[in-house]
């Protein structure tokens, strides 16, 4: 049985979003930042990240992961605007698919926070939203 | 559409009210201007509870079950309503009319109902994500409100009006609740 990836899928989903494609140029990533990016930061940016949390202990094709949403700006207020404009397009996210992933719901389950990232000093808004996706691929 | 894997539903439910004899729209339409949304609940969503109480037969030989029939059924639907507009609060209130006042030079316009007890009955559509890849729906032609709870104006947490519809008999056809339809292909 293949599982649908629900990372990739919260990607596409955001990518598809056009409010957080006009604000990010299309600059949403999962797991880690490319290494051709870094150069280029802090700018507006979206990166998607597995953070543990459990599961279902139940038979259900369903995936709860927890996922950390980075918003990146060029100032603390633009990762602020950013964060905005993803909460938005997360908070409507309704039975969408993306990447051949069936997303269920995404919930927010921490933030925002405003940090800097600690060795780069990039201006960063945190969260944490807790998404159920179906573990069979949308055929 | 593909059924897989839409069959695991996660979710909330839209809940409509219109009037009795109210025609109920297809499940891939926009409910019209007769149907008043009742907008978004409280985190608990909206349940259906299908209540069912069977007498258990016993024979004079035996110690278990033999049959058991159906002594009482009951169909509700209940939700906690957090976007209170007046014409929803009205609706609620045992279908008070809204009346809008425009303002005037010294005094500021308003939108009021009269707070005036009565029983009620509405037609019910409940609209929510569906197993076969579209939404599906709940339609019942006659429910009354028997239940309308505290409305609390508090500090810490948003305001809530609680609710609870109890389905009743469908005139039109005796022996039934209502109908319980699931979209399965678009229109042609």
């Amino acid at each position: 049985m293949t599982i649908a990836n629900p990372l990739a899928g919260l990607v596409a989903y955001l990518v598809g979003d056009t409010n957080v494609y006009t604000a990010t140029a299309g600059r949403v990533y999962g797991g880690e930042l490319p290494k051709s990016q870094a150069g280029e930061m802090p700018r507006a940016t979206v990166l998607c990240a597995l953070s543990g949390g459990g599961g279902p202990a139940s038979d259900a094709p369903e995936l709860r992961v927890t996922c950390d949403v980075s918003c990146y700006g060029a100032t603390p207020y633009a990762a602020l605007e950013l964060y905005l404009t993803v909460r938005a397009a997360l908070r409507t996210l309704a039975r969408d698919t993306g990447a051949s992933a069936l997303l269920h719901s995404a919930v927010e389950t921490a933030g925002p926070l405003e940090l800097r990232e600690p060795d780069v000093r990039w201006p960063v808004v945190w969260s944490s939203w807790r998404v159920i996706a179906s573990e069979r691929p949308v055929t | 559409m593909s059924v897989e894997p839409y069959e695991l539903i996660v979710g909330v439910g839209q809940v409509y009210l219109a009037a009795v004899g109210t025609t109920f729209p297809d499940v891939d339409e926009t409910p019209g201007a007769s149907w008043t949304n009742l907008g978004s609940t409280d985190d608990d969503g909206v349940t259906v509870n299908h209540v069912r109480e069977r007498e258990l037969h016993y024979k004079g030989n035996s110690t278990l079950p033999q049959k058991a029939t159906l002594t009482e059924a009951r169909e509700e639907v209940s939700l906690n309503l957090v976007e209170l507009t007046p014409e929803r609060y009205a609706k609620i209130l045992d279908d008070a009319t809204v009346t809008t006042v425009a303002a005037e030079s010294g005094t500021p316009g308003t939108r009021y109902f009269r707070i005036v007890p009565g029983d009620v009955q509405f037609a019910l559509l409940l609209r929510g994500p569906g197993p076969l890849g579209y939404d599906m729906q709940y339609e019942y032609p006659r429910v009354g409100l028997v239940e309308q709870g505290e409305v609390q104006y508090q500090k810490g947490d948003k305001t809530v009006l609680p609710v609870l519809f109890q389905a009743f008999e469908d005139t039109s056809n005796p022996g039934r609740f209502g109908t319980y339809r699931a979209m399965s292909a678009v229109a042609l």
